[in-house]
C-alpha cells in the first residue's frame, strides 16, 4: 500500500512539477516588454509591454496599438493610434502639425461589456508624428500616429481587468475619434495590464 | 555560395550588428583650419537605418574646437506636384528625358524648391527618442541645402501630374551638457529630422515584423541602437 501511494506520489509530482513550470513559462511570455529599462534622469525602472494591435477589425483608415507601461509606481494604459487621411494636395508642415493633436488632461472614454463607460485622462498634450505617401489616383495619404499615456489607478486597473472592451473614444482637439471592437469586445488590454501590476 | 549570400544580406539587414560598425572610433575626417587653428574631428558615418527602410539615415558625431555636434545623414523620397505654369505633356516627357532637355525646362522649379522648400534652417529640430522613451531636441546652428536628384513627371489616373525628388541633407546638430549626458547615458530607437516643408522620421526596426495595414513614421523605428552613442563617445 505504500508503495502504490509512493508511486502516485511520484507520478503526480512529476506532472505538476512541468505542468507548473510550462504555465509560469507561458506567463512570461505573454509578458514581451518593448522598453525595460531605467529612466536615464529619474533613475526609475521604466517598462513597456510590446506594442499590440488592439482592434479587433483593423479599419483601413485607423486602428490601435495598446502597451502597459510602468514608471516606478506610476501605471498607464498606452495607446498608439494610427489614422490615415487623404487629400487631393501635397500636405504641408501644418497639415503635419495638426493631423492628430490630443489635448492636456485629453480624455478616452472606455465603453466596456458590462456597457458602463470608465474614462481615463493624460497627463499632456500630444501631437502625433505625421508622413504622408502619393498613390496612383493622385491623392496624398497623410498617416499619422501618436503615443498617448493614460494614467491609470488601482480603481481603473481593477475595473478593466474585469471587462471586456467594447469601444474606446479618444478625444482630440478636432473631436473624437471612435474605436471599435466588434460584438463581444476586445479582451487584450488584461494581459497588458497584468505584466505591469 | 548561398549561404554567403544569405550571410552578407543578414549583414545588410541587421547594420546594428555588423563587424565594421563594432569597430570602436573610427575616424574619417580631420581638418584643421589654418585661420583660427581650430581642429575639426569627425567619425565616419553610422547607418541608423536598414537596407529596407524607406528612409535611410547615419549619424556621425563631430568635434570642432570645443563644440560638440550630431551629425545626420539623410536620403529620402519625397513628391512634389508639377507646377501648373511648366507647360509639358506626358508625351513629351519621354521625348525631353531621351533628349537631355528636360533638366533645363524644370532646374528653376528645383532651384526655386531647393531655396524654398527642401533645405533645413537654422534652429530646425532634431528629435531623438530613447529607449526609455524620452525624447531629448537638439537643433541646427546653421542653414543646410539639400542635395536632390529629380525623376522624371508622372501623370496620375485623375490626370494630375508629380514628380519624385531623391532629397539627400546632411545638416550638424550643436549638442550642450545635458544633450550630452542623455545621448551617452542610453541608446536611441528613433529620430525626426524637421526640413523646411516636413519631417522625416526612421531609426532601426526589425524587418519584416510589420502586420499593420499602412506605414506611419514610427512603423519604422522600434529597435534600440548604439550608434549615438558610440559615435558622441568618440568625440568627447
Amino acid at each position: 500500500m505504500f508503495c502504490r501511494s509512493s508511486v502516485i506520489k511520484v507520478i503526480a509530482l512529476s506532472l505538476a512539477v512541468p505542468l507548473l513550470f510550462s504555465s509560469s513559462g507561458a506567463n512570461a511570455a505573454k509578458c514581451k516588454f518593448q522598453t525595460d529599462t531605467v529612466n536615464v534622469s529619474s533613475g526609475e525602472k521604466i517598462r513597456w509591454t510590446k506594442w499590440d494591435t488592439f482592434t479587433l477589425r483593423i479599419d483601413k483608415d485607423h486602428y490601435v496599438l495598446l502597451s502597459g507601461i510602468s514608471e516606478g509606481d506610476r501605471r498607464f494604459l498606452g495607446l498608439r493610434p494610427h489614422v490615415r487621411k487623404l487629400q487631393p494636395d501635397r500636405p504641408t508642415k501644418t497639415d503635419l502639425d495638426s493631423a492628430l493633436v490630443i489635448p492636456e488632461a485629453g480624455k478616452l472614454s472606455i465603453l466596456l461589456s458590462d456597457d458602463s463607460v470608465l474614462e481615463l485622462h493624460t497627463d499632456k498634450g500630444t501631437i502625433g508624428d505625421s508622413d504622408f505617401e502619393l498613390f496612383k489616383s493622385g491623392k496624398y495619404s497623410l498617416n499619422t500616429d501618436a503615443i498617448i499615456k493614460y494614467s491609470l489607478n488601482s480603481y481603473t486597473m481593477k475595473t478593466m481587468a474585469a471587462q471586456r472592451i467594447k469601444q474606446l473614444k479618444l478625444e482630440t482637439v478636432d473631436g473624437n475619434i471612435d474605436f471599435e471592437f466588434g460584438g463581444k469586445g476586445s479582451s487584450k488590454h488584461k494581459e497588458k495590464l497584468a505584466c505591469i501590476q | 555560395m548561398r549561404k554567403i549570400f544569405f550571410l552578407i544580406l543578414a549583414a545588410q539587414l541587421m547594420p546594428g550588428t555588423s563587424l565594421a560598425q563594432d569597430a570602436e572610433c573610427a575616424f574619417a575626417e580631420e581638418v584643421i583650419d589654418p585661420a583660427t587653428s581650430v581642429k575639426t574631428i569627425s567619425t565616419r558615418w553610422w547607418p541608423m537605418t536598414s537596407v529596407i527602410a524607406p528612409v535611410k539615415g547615419a549619424i556621425r558625431g563631430v568635434s570642432q574646437g570645443n563644440s560638440k555636434f550630431l551629425a545626420v545623414r539623410m536620403t529620402a523620397h519625397t513628391f512634389y506636384p508639377l507646377p501648373a505654369d511648366l507647360d509639358i505633356s506626358a508625351e513629351d516627357t519621354e521625348l525631353i528625358t531621351k533628349h537631355g532637355k528636360y533638366d533645363a525646362r524644370l532646374n528653376p522649379f528645383i532651384e526655386k524648391l531647393q531655396n524654398e522648400s527642401f533645405f533645413v534652417p537654422g534652429g530646425s529640430t532634431l528629435r531623438i527618442t530613447l529607449e526609455d522613451q524620452t525624447t531629448v531636441v537638439v537643433r541646427t546652428v546653421a542653414d543646410y541645402k539639400v542635395r536632390s536628384n529629380v525623376d522624371r513627371p508622372r501623370w496620375n489616373s485623375n490626370g494630375s501630374s508629380h514628380f519624385r525628388v531623391r532629397v539627400t541633407a546632411e545638416p550638424r546638430y550643436l549638442l550642450d551638457t545635458e544633450a550630452l549626458h542623455v545621448l551617452t547615458a542610453k541608446p536611441a530607437i528613433n529620430m525626426r529630422l524637421e526640413s523646411q516643408d516636413r519631417y522625416y522620421t526612421f531609426g532601426h526596426r526589425q524587418p519584416f515584423a510589420s502586420r499593420h495595414p499602412f506605414m506611419t513614421p514610427l512603423s519604422w523605428s522600434e529597435k534600440t541602437n548604439l550608434t549615438i552613442q558610440k559615435a558622441i563617445n568618440c568625440v568627447l
